[in-house]
């Protein structure tokens, strides 16, 4: 049968041997690596719970004032448009405009800004005996005015994140986490103690970190053990075998991608038990749901391993199995700095590789719950068009019609 | 080899087998300053562009090296040649290695221009990364007989500097924008006998 065939070609290929070993040190370096302490139930009267993100006008408009007035004064502005750091400066039209929001929100006139010479930027510095010392930045007196209303202010912070470039720390997605961080109460704790509890059975909550972490490899290194498997056939000089075989494309290329794909799922299979005994065995005295993680992984990670996969055998077949790679590993990268400054609900509508690293924010997920949806949806219809390409394109291989692109660089005048 | 044959070899395998290679390099490097920003960076901070990004343009120039011996017609070719491939490799890795100095280079300059806080130090260091994993590609590539496992393993190393950070030790990419230069002596010594092994492996193979 064609199925073990393949099957039995790609098991003991050295490509997948090295995928295999991937992805199993993905999993223990990292997720098995976070699940050392079982998350226990808060008590009251704990000195400390943590921190949490509450949208909180008052706490958040003086926050948010200071910084932009600090930037403005520095002309330097943090911002991650694609995932990493980037140090903004301002041309002196954005700077026109940065002035009016901020003496809007601040009371704070351009020329007083433009003439203010005794800025000092805050921060943490070492002292002359070694001590950590905060210092306060010295910036002009900040009046925001009564009448401006929160719902104007966060406008106005829009307009200053466009001005930025984006990605800001007053963009929607970054304001509220950035500006309006304040202490956890008991209640908060218990609520998200009982979320975690109740509503994700610990397992679920389990089951996104691990999706978060495999789901990095996943989104890439299917693409070298599909293109592997093809230059097997050219280097075996097995392709124009093939051709002459009666089976026809259709059946041969889904075949070969449907066995490519139950390969690939070994390792995560493999690694979504042991995590499923692992965070069980934490949790003795309470019942997780046993299946959280399989069903996690299969609609989660499923998509990944399929698009990466599709892409490695649509590029191949149609121009280079380097293509392939170099196409695959773009979209992985912008696709993964995309996501690095908010690595928790991460997940857009056209997101490949979906982010959630924490074992709370629920709410956060189930807000993004439709986009995740349409998104995985979307990607593994995307990946069975690209392979019934495939097989188009490999039909007319066969036929002699097509001999895919090359991008070789030819030479006039070259003489053997 | 005399002068004539090597400036004919030269030019053939720069207009045959480098330059899809080195274009990719280069779309890296450009692809650089659009992720990260380079203007007004200080010491640290402008190693993170170096070590994090341009250093893949030591797995684009350095892993197909073998490529085109990797075609079986093209290698029973090879084989009846007078040449020995093994001085056709380390041709093809000096030349490689060059221009894997010059984009480096050249970026450093262009972030020197920008303002920002680059000494030779960052050159050396994002040198040393980037033919790092480009000798680690070279030399699976070569044993493997099979550059996507070269490119494999080069990537998976190179996500593993993400992951596991300086568990990697002495051999961590990313040890400049983590305030440290020491591993970058170790990532070139690792390199050097990377580059030396998979260069023995294609004389082992033809004999």
């Amino acid at each position: 049968m064609l199925f073990f065939k393949e099957y039995k070609k790609m098991l003991f290929s050295l490509t997948f041997l090295i995928y295999f070993i991937a992805v199993i040190a993905m999993y223990f370096t990292q997720f098995h690596n976070d699940c050392k302490e079982a998350i226990y139930e808060p008590l009251p009267g704990q000195e400390s719970y943590g921190m949490i993100a509450k949208e909180t006008p008052d706490i958040l408009m003086p926050a948010a004032t200071e910084s932009l007035v600090n930037g403005y004064l520095s002309d330097s502005y943090t911002a991650y448009p694609i995932g990493f750091y980037k140090n903004v400066h301002l041309s002196e039209k954005k700077k026109q405009k940065m002035a009016e929001i901020i003496t809007e929100i601040s009371g704070i006139s351009k020329e007083d800004l433009d003439n203010f010479t005794n800025y000092e930027e805050g921060g943490f510095y070492i002292d002359e005996n070694g001590g950590m010392m905060q210092l306060e930045s010295n910036i002009p007196e900040i009046n925001i005015p009564k009448a401006l209303t929160y719902e104007r202010f966060r406008e106005l912070m829009r307009k200053a994140d466009d001005i930025i470039g984006g990605g800001s720390e007053y963009s929607d997605e970054n304001i509220v986490g950035n500006f309006s961080l304040v202490q956890k109460t008991y209640e908060d704790a218990l609520t998200e103690y009982n979320k975690f509890l109740n509503e994700d059975k610990i397992t679920g909550a389990y089951a996104r970190l691990f999706c978060d972490y495999m789901g990095i490899v996943l989104a890439i290194l299917p693409v070298f053990v599909a293109v592997s498997l093809a230059s097997l056939d050219k280097k075996s000089r097995m392709e124009q075998l093939a051709y002459s075989r009666k089976i026809s494309s259709v059946k041969l290329i889904f075949t070969r991608y449907f066995t490519l794909v139950v390969l690939l799922l070994i390792p995560v299979a493999i690694t979504a038990l042991i995590a499923n005994f692992k965070v069980c065995g934490m949790y003795p005295n309470n019942s997780a749901d046993i299946f959280a993680i399989f069903k996690y992984s299969a609609s989660w990670l499923i998509p990944n391993i399929m698009t990466a996969a599709a892409v490695g055998m649509l590029m191949t077949e149609l121009t280079s199995s380097l293509l392939a790679i170099f196409v695959q590993g773009v979209w992985w990268f912008i696709s993964i700095f995309a996501s690095a400054n908010g690595l928790t609900g991460s997940i857009g509508k056209f997101t490949l590789v979906a982010r959630h690293n924490s074992l709370y924010g629920l709410d956060t997920f189930m807000n993004n719950f439709n986009d995740f949806v349409f998104n995985r949806i979307f990607y593994t219809v995307i990946s069975i068009i690209a392979i019934a390409l495939t097989a188009f394109i490999y039909e007319q291989k066969r036929k002699g019609i097509f001999n895919g692109y090359s991008f070789r660089f030819k030479i006039s005048k070259h003489k053997s | 080899m005399d002068t004539r044959s090597a400036l004919k070899f030269l030019s053939i395998n720069l207009k045959h087998n480098l330059l899809p290679h080195l274009i990719v390099a280069l779309l890296i490097a450009l692809l650089t300053p659009i992720i990260f920003t380079i203007t007004s960076l200080d010491e640290r901070l402008a190693a993170q562009p170096i070590e994090m990004l341009l250093s893949l343009t030591g797995t684009a120039l350095l892993t197909p090296i073998f490529l085109p011996e990797q075609n079986e017609n093209i290698r029973d070719i090879i084989r009846s040649k007078r040449t020995d491939y093994m001085n056709v490799c380390i041709m093809r890795i000096i030349y490689s290695v060059i221009l894997l100095a010059l984009i480096i280079g050249g970026f450093v300059m262009m972030m020197s221009f920008c303002e920002s806080n680059v000494t030779f130090r960052h050159f050396a260091g994002g040198f040393a990364s980037a033919l790092f994993l480009g000798s680690m590609g070279f030399l699976v590539a070569g044993i493997s007989r099979n550059a996507p496992v070269g490119y494999m393993v080069s990537l998976i190393y190179y996500i593993a500097n993400f992951a596991m950070k300086d568990k990697l030790g002495n051999l961590f990419l990313f040890s400049m924008y983590a305030g440290s230069f020491k591993e970058k002596y170790w990532l070139l010594l690792a390199s050097v006998i990377m580059l030396t092994a998979g260069v023995l492996s294609c004389k082992i193979k033809k004999s």
